[in-house]
């Protein structure tokens, strides 16, 4: 099965005044195509960190001394490393941003279109004196300026006989997706079809609705001066210069463009499940509620149809209640959209519901990766069996903490981290950090106790 | 807005009482008045009353027996107050009366004479002789009498003041009629003074002392309130000894600038339980209870991780030896390990000093573990209360099982019930049953509006209604209790459609009739009937109307 | 036995403490030139014989005036030269009396500009602060009227209040620092009343109110040692702002020509007129100092500042 992001012996120090925190001590992962992933541990284990690292969102003092972040086939972060190895221990903030400056420039044409990021606190994530629909579209505003226009030119082109056509192809093949991007781009008329397809798969209004409403796309202003533009911006691919310096024409781009953002604003969230998005794109995130944000930010994450989606904490600052609907929302969105997802929570119940696999972390570093249900059900990593039993269940069973603190990653313990806290800690444990030892078709535990004799 | 509203709750000696709701429940809200951090609007907080006087006090609320309430509550609540309430009127009359009749008293004689004798009235002298002597002597007059009936404390007071005024009016009088004829035989200067000005004087002295006779008055009030208050005081610090709170953010909870001794000791300083050095070793005893090494004492929260910081308040809230503990989201910021570490701890401490506590959380799995009843609470009310394991097991109440069904377990694909809409503002809450909006159960008498059945209805005749119905549909809220619709004449398409939809859309639920008047089509909706609690099945109670006795049971929906 | 444990721990945090503010190197120099003011400031005051100085307190005193009328009176400033560092100067308030050494003058200006700095911080800051943190604790009634008194305050401009100070009661020195007091505390005031409002809703406020304290108790035990911290990083940074505000005043001439007095904005006034006319060192060399020292004290407070906030010391 192809890999759709792998992470290969990752290593990340944080440099600050009280030292050195090494937050991630060697992390392998492979996240396969179109799978849930879940990453889970308490705090200080460095989940986020790895988030954050893979999107090479860290701050200035974080080094990286090791590792590959592989997407796409390429390494994402070989410019970090390159300079943390050769600074070696005079690693310096400030050189570091110059570092920085190369990778953001490179990562700008991933982050957003390949790889996107939701983050863990939708009120502080979202601006709040910008509307929804202003923030949804400036992220395809941003990367993909083209398909906007093509939509919106698409909409103007389109005869009354093309969306006939349409609507016909979709009527006889149940909404199947080929048809109609055949049909669509014979006749040169691309970004329709993901207008049509919406409304198609709309589960709130009548089929005699959609219809009309499939319809009536063609019905558009006409504005000459509009059109021309954005059949430049079209025909290019994105937003040209001429058209980014000069104000008269940036005010037309911008204002046609985001017009049409709007409209697939509205169109991400219905997909997603709120209700009236024609009134709530125009709202602005305190008029929300938390389980709306929350929905917000994740329209914002998969505006541009990424591979791979990182969910950090998603559920941990809504209700209960709330929290139920967002993961059956997850569970909705993974089965229509061709997107691989990784799941940060330290809630392991949370990813039991969603993921298909999950990894346990510690001390920055993957101690067990198996199959959602083994995990639970069969732990094999002692840190696994104790966090598993210290999660309270409604049958009152005794919970059991864990000794010991988690410990100060600025001198973890030699060999296996878990070794101070570990009940059944042996010899080795101290001397010599655990390999992934494989258990099974599909587990991995860095463990000694299940080194093979 | 009322964040809690018709809340009764009961503890009990050595309970964990767990208060179970999403954010706007008011859950909060409530572990604050318990503790007294903040004050009920209305009712009462009772604290320590053993059950015979508890008994007492229903029968004299029911009976309204203000004087046996009074008598408990003096003992037992917490929001009684043994100074009389007084607002802003007494106080505002006795300073208009202490100005005004100072004024008056002093003013007018003045100025009656200065209108027939030179003004040599020394005007502000004069203004607080006046009122100071008549505050004085009603001060004098009550607490030297304070247990004669009014009408004689009154009696004397004006008295005195009258003659006070004359007094003082003669001696301003004699003042100017001496400097004005420039002779000091005093008797012919008074005669020509009090000649002069007698009429005009004689009213302004008795105006002037009524005033401030009024004023002196409710001025020993004011005392009394004041000695009152030191009794409240007293009272407040004795009750205050015997009830903490451990509030939910291990990081802000403890003064960054305090050492941890210090922390822990402050409940017991600051409510007299004993001295600064007891205090200090009591502080390191109790950090050892809780689980932290004693050299603990000397450093500062940022040195700690969040669960020992949270010990840290454990052991601040217990250091004066409290019978309740109220915990507001003790765990709900730490890890799932140090969570089990905390509860762990609170359940010895229980153990081990018997101390009810109120744990108050979202998390309904640390509620299974460590409380022995449980109340949910939604939207400011309580929706059912009972022991935990029937509740938890056999939830009743819609919401207890929509948040049954919500928790996530490990290792298991829950079949959910899945609530729509938010919590909702409480500034407008929905009518009759809180619940009613996002309640998959919920029939004609829970408390839908005219509002909603008409927002659901326009939803259905935008949508799935469209083709049938034609798209000049308006829908309209008359009043409160009725709908019309206007652009088509196809009754029995409506009719249809309700009965088709009522059990997807609830608020057709409400639907009693539909008819044809002039021009519209209208909907009348049956009466909203307001919840109460009634009793549940196995022990407890539950505020859902399809636990009314009595009642017939409605058609209830799948999703039961 | 615990408290020997525990003082390592509050020693450990200086030490961090000084390792964050010695890594800001702005911030060190900033240190190191404030720190030689003050010297130079005590040095003067206690010892003016060692530094050279025979007549501290005064511009030019009368005995000088006396002995070099002379060669002195109407004399042109000389530049500066290995007699004179900084060059010459003249007290325009004899009529144009030369041959004051610039350096020996500025040296007697320092003591009093700091003084006067620190006077009318500490005073401005007092009464703001008190006001403000009264206000913010107390809320709504007292609140409001306190705040509403500050706006006042505030919407008065400093230069126009300067003026009419001077007209009314005169211009001296201590009315000048009175001006300046009275628009610098409302500052104080919003700061203190924003910090103390942000404090009393934290949780252990709350811990306290119902672990029993009373509202004083709280007021003196919780929210001033968390308020005054930011408060003292604020006049620090004060310090050397009000020592270009004042020099400033002093330049522009609220105090009169024949003054007398060693202060820094007023030696730059004196020389106001000679500068156009080439005899730049008379504006310039003190000019600099009031720079100096503002700068200097701005870059100790952002060193200040880096310590105090959580976010900014990693």
């Amino acid at each position: 099965m192809a890999a759709a992001l792998q992470v290969r012996d990752l290593q990340v120090h944080f440099h600050t005044r009280r030292g050195v925190f090494r937050a991630l001590n060697g992390v392998n992962l492979v996240l396969r195509e179109g799978e849930v992933l879940g990453i889970a541990g308490e705090s200080g284990c460095g989940k986020s960190t790895l988030g954050l690292t893979v999107m090479s969102l860290l701050p200035r003092n974080a080094a990286v001394p090791g590792g590959q972040v592989i997407y796409d086939e390429r390494n994402l972060v070989n410019l970090q490393v390159d300079y943390a190895k050769s600074a070696g221990d005079r690693f310096l903030p400030k050189r570091n941003e110059h570092v920085l400056k190369r990778v953001n420039k490179a990562m700008a044409s991933i982050r957003g279109v390949g790889l996107s990021m939701v983050f863990q606190e939708p009120m502080t994530s979202l601006n709040p004196v910008l509307t929804i629909g202003f923030q949804i579209a400036e992220a395809v505003y941003l990367h993909n300026p083209a398909l906007l226009a093509k939509r919106r030119l698409a909409r103007e082109a389109a005869t009354p006989q093309d969306l006939r056509e349409i609507l016909r192809l979709l009527e006889e093949n149940e909404g199947d997706e080929a048809p109609i991007r055949a049909y669509v781009a014979a006749k040169s008329l691309e970004g329709l079809e993901e207008q049509a397809l919406f409304v198609w798969r709309r589960p709130d209004i009548h089929r005699a609705r959609k219809e009309k409403a499939i319809l009536t796309l063609g019905e558009v202003e006409p504005r000459r001066f509009e059109r021309s533009i954005l059949g430049v911006v079209a025909r290019a691919g994105s937003i040209p210069p001429q058209f980014r310096w000069i104000p008269i024409f940036r005010k037309v781009v911008r204002h046609a463009l985001f017009r049409e953002g709007y409209r697939k604003a509205e169109e991400l969230l219905t997909s997603l499940g709120v209700p009236n998005a024609d009134r709530v794109v125009r709202m602005y995130p305190h008029e929300l509620s938390g389980g709306m944000r929350q929905r917000v930010v994740i329209a914002i994450a998969l505006a541009n149809n990424p591979s791979v989606v990182i969910m950090d904490e998603p559920t941990s600052a809504v209700d209960v209640t709330v929290q139920a609907q967002i993961l059956e929302l997850i569970r909705q969105i993974r089965n229509t959209i061709h997107a691989s997802f990784i799941v940060i929570s330290h809630d392991l119940s949370v990813l039991a519901e969603v993921c298909d696999r999950i990894a346990i972390m510690y001390a920055g570093r993957i101690v067990e990766i198996a199959p959602v249900g083994d995990t639970l059900t069969h732990p094999l990593h002692p840190y696994t069996q104790l966090l598993v039993s210290a999660i309270p269940t409604l049958d009152r069973k005794e919970i059991v903490g864990i000794r010991g603190e988690i410990p100060d990653m600025r001198d973890p313990p030699s060999g296996c981290a878990f070794h101070p806290r570990c009940p059944f800690a042996f010899g080795k444990c101290a001397t010599h950090v655990p390999i992934d030892i494989p258990q099974g078709k599909e587990q991995l535990v860095a463990c000694w106790l299940y080194e093979a004799k | 807005m009322k964040a809690v509203e018709d809340v009764t709750i009961r503890i009990e000696d050595g309970q964990i009482v767990g208060l179970v709701g999403e954010s706007g429940s008011g859950k909060s809200t409530l572990g604050r008045i318990m503790v007294h951090l903040l004050e009920p609007t209305r009712g009462d907080v009772l604290f320590d009353i053993p059950d015979d006087v508890l008994g007492e006090y229903e029968d004299a609320r029911a009976t309204g027996d203000q004087e046996a309430l009074g008598r408990i509550r003096a003992t037992h609540s917490l929001t009684y107050r043994q100074r009389p309430a007084l607002g802003w009127r007494p106080l505002l009359r006795w300073a208009l009366g202490l100005i005004l009749g100072g004024t008056l008293g002093a003013v007018l004689p003045a100025l009656a004479i200065a209108f027939s004798s030179p003004p040599f009235a020394n005007l502000p002298s004069d203004f607080l002789w006046a009122a100071t002597g008549g505050v004085l002597v009603g001060f004098f007059a009550i607490f030297f009498t304070p247990e004669a009936p009014r009408f004689v404390r009154d009696l004397v007071a004006g008295v005195a003041l009258i003659a006070l005024n004359i007094g003082v009016g003669l001696a301003v009088a004699l003042n100017g009629a001496m400097v004005s004829s420039r002779s000091y035989d005093s008797f012919g200067a008074f005669a020509t003074g009090y000649q002069n000005g007698g009429v005009g004087l004689v009213i302004a002295i008795l105006v002037g002392s009524a005033v401030a006779w009024q004023a002196a008055n409710t001025a020993p009030v004011y005392l009394l309130r004041a000695k009152g208050k030191e009794a409240d005081v007293m009272r407040m610090r004795r009750i205050r000894r015997q009830m903490n709170i451990v509030l939910q953010d291990p990081y802000s909870s403890l003064n960054p600038r305090m050492k941890l001794v210090d922390v822990i000791s402050e409940p017991m300083l600051s409510m007299h339980y004993a001295t600064r050095e007891e205090a200090r070793l009591r502080a390191l005893e109790l950090l050892q209870e809780v689980g932290l090494p004693e050299v603990f004492g000397d450093r500062y929260p940022h040195e700690l991780s969040g669960g020992q910081r949270q010990r840290v308040a454990i052991a601040r809230a217990i250091s004066t030896n409290p019978k309740f503990l109220v915990l507001d989201e003790p765990t709900s910021a730490l890890d799932v390990s140090v969570q089990a570490q905390i509860l762990g701890l609170l359940r010895n401490l229980r153990d081990k000093y018997r101390i009810s506590m109120l744990l108050i959380t979202h998390n309904i799995a640390v509620i299974s573990y460590l409380a022995e009843k449980v109340y949910v609470m939604y939207a400011g009310k309580v929706m059912e209360w009972g022991d935990v394991a029937k509740v938890l097991r056999e939830p009743e109440h819609p919401y207890t099982k929509a948040l049954m069904s919500a928790v996530p377990i490990a290792g298991q694909r829950r079949n959910r019930i899945l609530l729509r809409g938010d919590p909702p503002n409480l500034v407008f809450p929905p009518a009759g049953c809180r619940f009613h909006p996002r309640c998959p159960v919920a029939f004609n008498a829970c408390g839908w509006t005219a509002d909603e059945v008409q927002e659901d209805l326009g939803y259905l005749f935008a949508g799935k209604y469209y083709p049938a119905l034609g798209p000049n549909l308006i829908v309209q809220a008359e009043d409160d209790r009725t709908v019309s619709v206007q652009g088509t004449t196809n009754i029995e398409g409506i009719r249809s459609l309700v009965e088709r939809e009522r059990e997807d859309i609830r608020s057709l639920q409400a639907v009693q009739s539909v008819d044809q008047a002039s021009d519209r089509i209208v909907l009348r909706l049956s009466e909203t009937v307001e919840p109460g609690l009634y009793p549940r099945p196995t022990g407890g109670e539950v505020k859902c109307l399809l636990f009314r006795p009595g009642a017939e049971a409605p058609p209830v929906g799948a999703a039961g | 036995m615990a408290v020997a444990f525990g003082s390592k721990a509050r020693f450990d945090d200086l030490r961090l403490s000084a390792r964050v503010f010695l890594a800001n190197k702005s911030a060190v120099a900033g240190l190191v030139i404030f720190l030689g003011f003050l010297i130079v400031g005590l040095l003067v005051t206690l010892t003016p014989g060692l530094m050279g100085i025979q007549d501290p307190g005064v511009f030019v005193s009368n005995a000088f005036i006396n002995a070099n009328v002379a060669n002195c009176s109407g004399a042109w400033p000389e530049p500066p030269s290995a007699a004179h560092w900084f060059g010459t100067t003249e007290y325009q308030g004899a009529g144009g009396f030369g041959c004051i050494d610039l350096f020996n003058l500025i040296l007697k200006a320092i003591p009093v500009d700091l003084a006067l700095s620190f006077f009318i911080v500490l005073i401005g800051a007092g009464i703001g602060t008190v006001i403000g943190i009264l206000a913010g604790y107390m809320g709504r009634y007292v609140d409001e009227g306190l705040m509403r008194l500050t706006d006042i305050f505030f919407g008065i401009p400093f230069l126009v209040l300067a003026i009419a100070v001077g007209f009314v009661i005169g211009r001296t020195l201590l009315n000048m620092a009175v001006a300046l007091m009275i628009v610098w505390w409302p500052l104080y005031a919003r700061y203190g009343r924003s910090l103390t409002l942000s404090t009393k809703e934290m949780a252990f406020v709350e811990s306290a109110t119902a672990a029993g304290s009373g509202r004083w108790k709280i007021l003196f035990k919780h929210i001033l040692p968390n308020v005054l911290p930011p408060i003292f990083i604020q006049i620090s940074l004060d310090v050397g702002t009000v020592v270009g505000i004042f020099s400033a005043l002093a330049f522009i001439g609220f105090l009169p020509t024949d003054a007398n007095l060693p202060e820094l904005g007023y030696i730059t006034n004196q020389g106001l007129t000679l500068a156009p006319l080439g005899y730049w060192w008379t504006v310039v060399f003190p000019g600099a100092t009031i720079t100096l020292f503002a700068l200097a004290v701005n870059l100790m407070g952002d060193g200040f500042r880096d310590v105090i906030d959580p976010r900014r010391r990693s």
